[in-house]
């Protein structure tokens, strides 16, 4: 593989736990004026630490067609750092559905299908904070007449720390959460279930899990040949639920007590058809995902928190025709 | 004995779509993945998927270890008895 490690192999930032503690504090109970310069301060030693990200922002930026000066890039670190206290506040639950703005798009078709019982796999993204996406879950304050459990697909591999820290802020979360990686016919088969019973499974379409990297498939994003996992975009297949790409930004990248938006698009590509057809059924679904991501992208840059070059092709362990 | 391969062999025809090949094609013992059949991980998931609804035998992942008894419809047959519980 070229010089850019994968991310299971990386280590999370930060060492030891009285960060986590100091983190808890800026995230719970700091008013702004205190959080900011704080996290700004905290991001600007990371940024300065972290060569590999440097460049992988920059790179990203470019390809965003921004412009990607020292100082973009240290903006683009401290967007990362300030969703990743946000990311704490969606654990707890402590995001109102009130501070979400939705749009005009797919979402009362997600909410009637909901409504009608069903359940259905949405494929969510690492630009902006999927845990925003929990807010429509609290079914009281929400859009769905009726209560339903969300199921996260997630890579567990190298971000123990990052579990403990769950575990802390929410531990009945963590129960409901699959591991990406050991993902086997027991698991698809309770997944399927799930979603029969009315449930709601999140995976991310922008990363691989570390035991299935070698499965990617090429697409265009941002004007340039892509690598993006299949991982997800099979698993829908195999699932057979109504698939739906969720996003959820903050506003304005750089104001970080803008509300969030959340954007719900109804996959248009249909996965009943033969098997021998998947192939093909998956690159569609693949590519549509991708052109969504690829608007919001351009719109919200800063908020692209997958420091990976997706434009490098990946090692192919085992190398597979799409 | 011989019932349950062709049980097998069915169930893995009807799982995977291979609409050119019958029960006869597939050699009991004759590797399923890469070599012989050619297939990959993810037609290991969903036949296993397809055993445990038809067989109602379970994997709970499928790693090295549990990749063995993927090796041969014969593999699949053992394990299939091994872990039916009548």
């Amino acid at each position: 593989m070229g010089k850019d490690k994968h991310w299971s192999e990386k280590q999370e930032f930060g060492k030891g736990d009285w960060q986590f503690r100091f983190m808890f504090w800026i995230a719970g109970a700091a008013p702004y004026f205190v959080r900011f310069p704080v996290i700004a301060v905290v991001t600007f030693f990371f940024f300065l630490g972290a060569r590999d990200e440097r460049v992988l922002s920059r790179n990203f930026l470019i390809h965003a067609g921004k412009r990607a000066t020292v100082f973009s890039v240290y903006l683009h670190f401290l967007s990362f750092s300030f969703s990743m206290f946000e990311k704490i506040a969606g654990w707890g639950n402590n995001v109102p559905l009130a501070s979400i703005e939705t749009q005009n798009d797919d979402i009362q078709k997600l909410v009637a299908e909901l409504n009608e019982g069903h359940g259905a796999f949405l494929i969510c993204s690492h630009l902006g904070n999927m845990e925003m996406l929990r807010s429509f879950t609290g079914f009281n304050n929400t859009h769905a007449a009726r209560p339903f459990e969300v199921l996260p697909v997630v890579d567990f591999s190298g971000t123990v720390r990052f579990n403990t820290m769950l575990r802390q802020v929410n531990p009945g979360l963590i129960e409901k959460i699959i591991d990406a990686n050991s993902i086997g016919p027991d698991t698809v088969i309770s997944i399927t279930e799930q979603v029969k019973n009315g449930n709601v499974v999140v995976i991310a379409g922008d990363r691989t899990a570390a035991k299935t990297r070698a499965r990617s498939s090429e697409v265009s994003f941002l004007g340039k040949t892509a690598y993006f996992p299949q991982g997800a975009f099979t698993l829908a297949a195999l699932v057979q639920a109504p698939v739906y790409f969720a996003f959820a930004v903050r506003k304005r990248d750089l104001d970080f007590r803008a509300p969030y938006e959340m954007h719900i698009f109804k996959a248009e590509t249909s996965l009943n058809g033969p098997r021998k057809n998947r192939p093909e059924m998956l690159a569609a679904l693949m590519k549509e995902y991708v052109a969504h991501l690829e608007t919001l992208c351009v719109k919200h840059p800063y908020q692209w928190y997958n420091f990976y070059n997706f434009w490098e092709h990946p090692a192919l362990e085992e190398k597979e025709t799409v | 004995m011989d019932d349950l391969n062709l049980r097998i062999k069915e169930v893995l025809i009807r799982a995977l779509d291979l609409e050119e090949i019958i029960p006869e094609d597939i050699v009991d013992d004759a590797p399923l993945f890469g070599d012989g059949l050619g297939l990959d991980s993810i037609d290991a998931l969903e036949l296993g998927i397809a055993i445990k609804e038809n067989f109602n035998v379970s994997f709970a992942t499928v790693n090295d270890e549990t990749r063995k008894h993927f090796a041969s419809v014969n593999a699949l047959a053992a394990y299939i008895r091994a872990n039916t519980k009548e």
